[in-house]
């Protein structure tokens, strides 16, 4: 009896009319579905650009502060009669009253050839190395007294300063090096 | 009667078919998201390595097994002492493992010696590399300047003498 009623004219329009609420609610429903699914992407896609962009740590800081201090304690060659034989910082400020070592060669000549000859072997300057150039800096209360400039000198820079005082004397050394 | 139940039937496939697409699609963001972690799990295991190399590298020069402490006059920081690096390459059974890396080694760089000679009780210091591990050092490494320092004499006085090196601190990729 009911079927009938269904299948009739009236019955037919109810149909229709249910279908396009329903068909309505569905459209709204994956209009939903697909913000949804916008979100969780935008979501995603701002984790994966965190997780690429994370900094990379670069190791060259903390060598260009160990080699400064491993110089500045190294044995050089210049022997003092009271002091025995002299640290380069011992060196630089012996280098600073123009003293002589002992057999007359010039502290201020061993510091560079010192500082040059660790420089060399330290930082190699090859074209697969990191490093393609490097400039030392060794002043006494502004006079230079000692310098040294190897390489190229490029955009990328780091450098460390390594401040040393004695006697109203003030010194600084100045290492950078280019990448 | 019929018209309501066809309704309510739809409404409750609709719901099942938004529900299953929903757990479906947030399934498969997971397994992409797993997928993709666990892809990047070997880089960081290598990474943390690395790391803990880094970080040993720069502290390991002033460790008490490593550090010259006051014996070289005043206190210095990055300062090997090779007569203490030397004993402790003696006893390396009792460190084995104790720094989580594969070896480390002390390359001295100037005054630079002709070749590679591992130091040993016999030879030094007439050498250049001293290994805390036997055999070579293997898989990646970081390095950091140190001064090594021990005792010389010159015409019979004892005096300090430092030179350039380098510490470096390997371990394997995972």
């Amino acid at each position: 009896m009911m079927l009938k009623k269904i299948g009739s004219k009236p019955g037919q329009d109810e149909k229709s009319k249910i279908l396009s609420i329903v068909s309505k609610k569905a459209q709204e429903e994956l209009i939903g579905f697909g913000i949804i699914v916008v979100i969780v992407f935008v979501i995603l896609l701002v984790f994966i650009s965190i997780y690429v962009r994370r900094p990379q740590e670069n190791s060259q800081n903390y060598e260009i502060e160990s080699f400064i201090s491993a110089t500045l304690d190294y044995t050089s060659s210049c022997e003092e009669t009271r002091k025995g034989f002299l640290s380069v910082k011992d060196l630089i400020f012996e280098c600073y009253d123009n003293e002589t070592c002992v057999g007359g060669k010039s502290s201020c000549e061993v510091l560079g050839t010192t500082v040059e000859g660790i420089s060399k072997e330290s930082w190699l300057l090859t074209e697969n190395s990191e490093t393609k150039g490097y400039v030392i800096n060794v002043t006494g209360n502004g006079r230079n007294l000692a310098s040294l400039s190897k390489g190229n000198k490029t955009s990328n820079s780091k450098g460390y300063q390594e401040s040393l005082f004695k006697s109203g004397i003030s010194v600084k050394v100045l290492f950078t090096i280019y990448g | 009667m019929i018209k309501k139940d066809r309704a309510g039937q739809m409404k409750i496939q609709q719901t099942t078919f938004m529900l299953l697409a929903v757990t479906l699609f947030f399934a498969m963001v997971g397994l992409a998201f797993v997928g993709f972690k666990i892809s990047g799990l070997k880089n960081e295991a290598t990474d943390v390595k690395q790391l803990n190399a880094q970080l040993l590298v720069t502290k390991l020069a002033n460790s008490p097994e490593f550090s010259c402490g006051n014996s070289y006059g005043t206190s210095k920081i990055n300062c090997v002492d090779a007569e203490k690096v030397m004993a402790l390459k003696q006893n390396q059974e009792d460190y084995k493992g104790f720094w989580g890396v594969s070896n480390i080694e002390i390359r001295k760089i100037y005054p630079k010696m002709n070749g590679n000679v591992e130091c040993t009780s016999v030879n030094y210091p007439n050498c250049n590399i001293i290994r805390i591990y036997p055999g070579n050092v293997v898989g990646t490494y970081e390095s950091n300047f140190v001064s090594l320092c021990r005792k010389d004499s010159s015409n019979g006085n004892f005096y300090n003498k430092c030179e350039m090196a380098k510490l470096l601190v390997s371990y394997q990729n995972a």
